[in-house]
């Protein structure tokens, strides 16, 4: 089972496809998971605290405004985890929204220069394209290694 | 018990730069409640046509269809002017703090 970083991270259908095709997607709900379900309501909606922004430093430089900062303190540690990728490229709001472009700019680059097997499809506007979509990832997702080196 | 001064919140990151609490802090302490404007996913791709600045950030788009929905008075919020009726015609919504229901609707023109 192969750790695949899911691009838009908050998409729902990308994250499934994943799974049911035997490995274990990375996208925010990951994240996200691990903050909201810590005791207390520290800074709601996502219990992003001042930490996080200093934690995106490793990842993002200084002048870098805090909020793509904070974004990467969640997705920077999946993108280090990964070892492959499905891109998803103009995809509709209501596919997976990722927010920041700018952000999203960062870890599009960070995961191209990582050199794990990426997947980028643009993405279907018709049933045609959807289901030659979903075969493309099929494929991808087939070819990757079921078992991780440990 | 009076009732809380509602304060629109339009924003582009706070929640991811560590200070959304602080603005929940400052609202509380004028007595006041921040909420988010519930718009459809639909009213965002028809404010970012309307209001013509072609920005590449999901947030920032939200944010401007967040902020034309206040304006045309689809939403309430305090401080405002709430004599007028609505532009569009359009029942006005009063948002609740938490709710995020409005905001990823199932929409007709969701493709594939």
């Amino acid at each position: 089972m192969a750790k695949v970083f899911i691009y838009p991270a908050t998409s729902l259908i990308l994250s499934d496809l994943v799974a049911r095709f035997g490995h274990k997607p990375l996208g925010s709900a990951l994240g996200i998971r691990e903050r909201i379900q810590t005791a207390g309501v520290d800074s709601p909606p996502l219990q992003i605290t001042p930490e996080e922004p200093k934690r995106g430093l490793k990842y993002a430089a200084v002048e870098v405004p805090s909020g793509v900062r904070g974004r990467m303190a969640i997705y920077g540690p999946l993108i280090e985890e990964a070892e492959a990728a499905v891109i998803v490229t103009d995809a509709d709001l209501a596919f997976g929204c990722m927010g920041c472009a700018r952000t999203d700019e960062l870890i599009l680059f960070s995961l191209r220069q990582k050199g794990i097997p990426i997947l980028e499809l643009k993405y279907p506007t018709n049933e045609e394209e959807g289901v030659q979509f979903v075969a493309a990832i099929k494929n991808f997702l087939a070819g990757l290694p079921k078992e991780s080196e440990e | 018990m009076s009732q809380k001064v509602r304060i629109a919140q339009l924003s582009c990151g706070p929640e991811y730069s560590g200070v959304q609490k602080e603005i929940y802090d400052a609202a509380k302490a004028v007595d006041a409640e921040i909420f988010f404007p519930d718009i459809a996913l639909a009213d965002v791709e028809r404010a970012v046509a309307s209001f013509g600045l072609d920005v590449k950030s999901a947030d920032l788009k939200l944010m401007i269809a967040r902020a034309m929905a206040l304006v045309e008075g689809k939403v309430d919020a305090d401080g405002g002017d709430h004599s007028s009726a609505p532009v569009s015609g359009a029942p006005r919504r009063r948002s609740s703090e938490t709710n995020f229901a409005g905001t990823f609707p199932s929409t007709p023109d969701f493709r594939w």
